[in-house]
């Protein structure tokens, strides 16, 4: 359990933490798609991405989400970083620029646009485990569920209640994950214990040891949900009758202030794009490299 | 008053093994009723007959005077609450305040009723402060605790508890033990149909119902059972340690009778030289 640190909820009482878990979802869909938007210069969207970067540094200190946290998380995207750089260094550049070349491998030119773009795209991706990071980190994963149930209410038209089923499987998986990240490691120290050694071998032995594993958990797993359902049902559980609700959601002048930001953020944006405005024109490419602008 | 009447009843998973024969009992309001049995006899399917957990073969189950059957099943539920042994498969909330809650939702009680109902079952229990916790963070005890307090927040007429102590350490049996025992003096009208492995736990009902292969053998008091030692040998059953202890006693030459508890026997032997 001790190795899923990534995201996982941190009790403070800050002010993203008190935050409507819809307002908090939909927030960060549309800072999603403002991170994924791009200006039509590299100026322009170097500073549009600075000011989000900065802006998500902002959020993280004030939802006191912990940078030790980020930092291990990324420590993983070394092998992504490495990959993009190769893929963007050998895939012809439709854009080629004699101007541009920063050094060659043997006869092959590289250009500074690989650096350019595949910074781009890493630094976008940091940005993403940011914004998720801030949620799941000040959002109970059941708050999450009531937010997803809230949203998909609409389908109840079909009289079928899809969006209450679907939050209560939602929750129950969520609620069992430490139950059966307990029994996996149970089950390990007793397969252990039978001579399955799950750090040796090739990899078909690997395999096996993998199987050893899996299959006791499902049928445990399968057994839980028999006891499960039991309870429930015998707790007097109908999803199709009208049940109350012990938890609700609450939309405060918070959620109004914090919604106000980001959609402005997200319109200040949506507008550049739209109108095609390079409000700033400096040739940072030429700047730092002393290259001619590609864009 | 009969809360449970229970009449010819018959229940097997498939043709050639029938699970219980021809079972008839009645259980009486306020009453503590202890089945037991040894493993594979029935006890588990018997209750989970009672409230609708399975569907019967023949015969007829009457709950608080009501006939079992697919319209009545949901009604008789209401009436009817269930602690089963394992611990974690029966805790639904994601913490132990929305546990408690997932019965009263399911009654349709109001938000405003439900937020007192959960605040006074959890103090019941002594899981007070313990609300925001997820089960996790809880031991074996607490969880069965709480499922306790998920039972009795519906205002249940029969409380079954399914070898609900089987899984805990001592410590925890203990205090479900003596929790259901502080329940009982609460509201002595609630019933109690306790299935238990555990001859101690056995031993603290007003009556014992024996199974053994699917039928019931023996209904009587606790001390009749254990001061039967031709049945207890052809049962195989143990003997709770007050009844050894009594019957030692005797043996020695003290003048104990079968009501005296341990703290008497204790006393006496103490005084004596």
């Amino acid at each position: 359990m001790n190795n899923l640190t990534f995201g996982r909820y941190a009790p403070f009482n800050t002010f993203v933490h008190k935050l409507d878990p819809r307002n908090k979802l939909l927030m960060m869909i549309l800072l999603l798609v403002s991170i994924f938007l791009k200006v039509d210069s590299w100026s322009s969207t170097l500073i549009l991405t600075a000011f989000l970067f900065l802006l998500l540094i902002a959020a993280m200190i004030m939802s006191r989400v912990s940078f030790l946290q980020l930092f291990k998380s990324l420590s993983m995207m070394w092998f992504l970083v490495i990959f993009l750089l190769l893929i963007y260094i050998f895939i012809p550049n439709p854009n080629y620029n004699p101007e541009h070349i920063a050094f060659y491998i043997g006869s092959y030119a590289v250009n500074y646009d690989a650096f350019y773009q595949s910074g781009y795209i890493i630094f976008r991706l940091i940005m993403m485990i940011m914004i998720t990071m801030i949620l799941t980190a000040t959002t109970k994963p059941m708050d999450l569920t009531y937010a997803i149930e809230w949203y998909l209410s609409p389908l109840k038209i079909f009289k079928y209640p899809v969006a209450h089923i679907l939050a209560m499987t939602l929750s129950i998986a969520l609620r069992f994950i430490p139950t059966l990240l307990d029994e996996t490691q149970r089950i390990m120290k007793a397969q252990s214990s039978r001579g399955v050694d799950f750090n040796k071998g090739g990899i078909f032995k690997r395999i096996g040891g993998l199987v050893a594993l899996i299959i006791p958990l499902f049928v445990s797993a399968i057994g839980r949900s028999e006891e499960l359902s039991n309870a429930m049902e015998a707790r007097g559980y109908n999803p199709y009758a009208k049940r109350s609700r012990y938890r609700i959601l609450k939309f405060s002048w918070r959620d109004l202030i914090a919604f106000i930001s980001i959609l402005a953020i997200f319109g200040g944006i949506l507008t550049l794009k739209i109108y095609d405005a390079n409000f700033i024109k400096i040739d940072f490419i030429y700047w730092i490299f002393g290259a001619k602008p590609l864009f | 008053m009969k809360n449970v009447v229970i009449k010819n009843l018959n229940y097997s998973y498939n043709e050639n093994t029938p699970v219980l024969k021809n079972i008839n009992l009645e259980i009486n309001q306020g009453e503590y009723v202890s089945i037991v049995g040894q493993n594979g006899c029935g006890k588990s399917t018997l209750c989970k007959l009672i409230i609708g957990l399975l569907e019967k073969d023949s015969g007829e189950i009457i709950v608080n005077g009501l006939s079992l059957n697919k319209d009545s099943i949901q009604e008789i539920r209401k009436k009817v609450a269930i602690v089963f042994q394992n611990p974690d498969n029966q805790f639904i909330g994601a913490t132990v305040e929305d546990d408690i809650a997932f019965s009263l939702e399911n009654n349709n009680i109001p938000r405003e009723k439900m937020i007192t109902l959960v605040k006074e079952y959890a103090t019941k229990v002594g899981m007070e402060d313990f609300l925001t916790k997820e089960p996790s963070y809880l031991s074996g005890g607490q969880k069965q605790r709480v499922a306790i307090a998920d039972a009795l927040v519906r205002n249940p007429e029969i409380l079954i508890l399914d070898e609900a102590t089987s899984m805990l350490d001592p410590a925890g049996k203990q205090e479900i033990l003596s929790l259901v025992n502080k329940m009982k003096l609460e509201n002595p009208n609630l019933t109690i149909i306790s299935i238990t492995h555990d001859i101690e736990e056995a031993y603290l009902g007003d009556r014992i119902v024996l199974l053994n292969e699917g039928e019931i053998v023996l209904t009587c008091r606790p001390d009749e059972l254990f001061k039967n030692s031709e049945l207890i040998n052809q049962y195989n059953l143990s003997v709770p340690f007050i009844v050894q202890l009594q019957k030692k006693c005797q043996e020695l030459g003290y003048q104990i009778n079968d009501e005296d508890t341990l703290e008497k026997i204790g006393e006496m032997i103490c005084q004596s030289k």
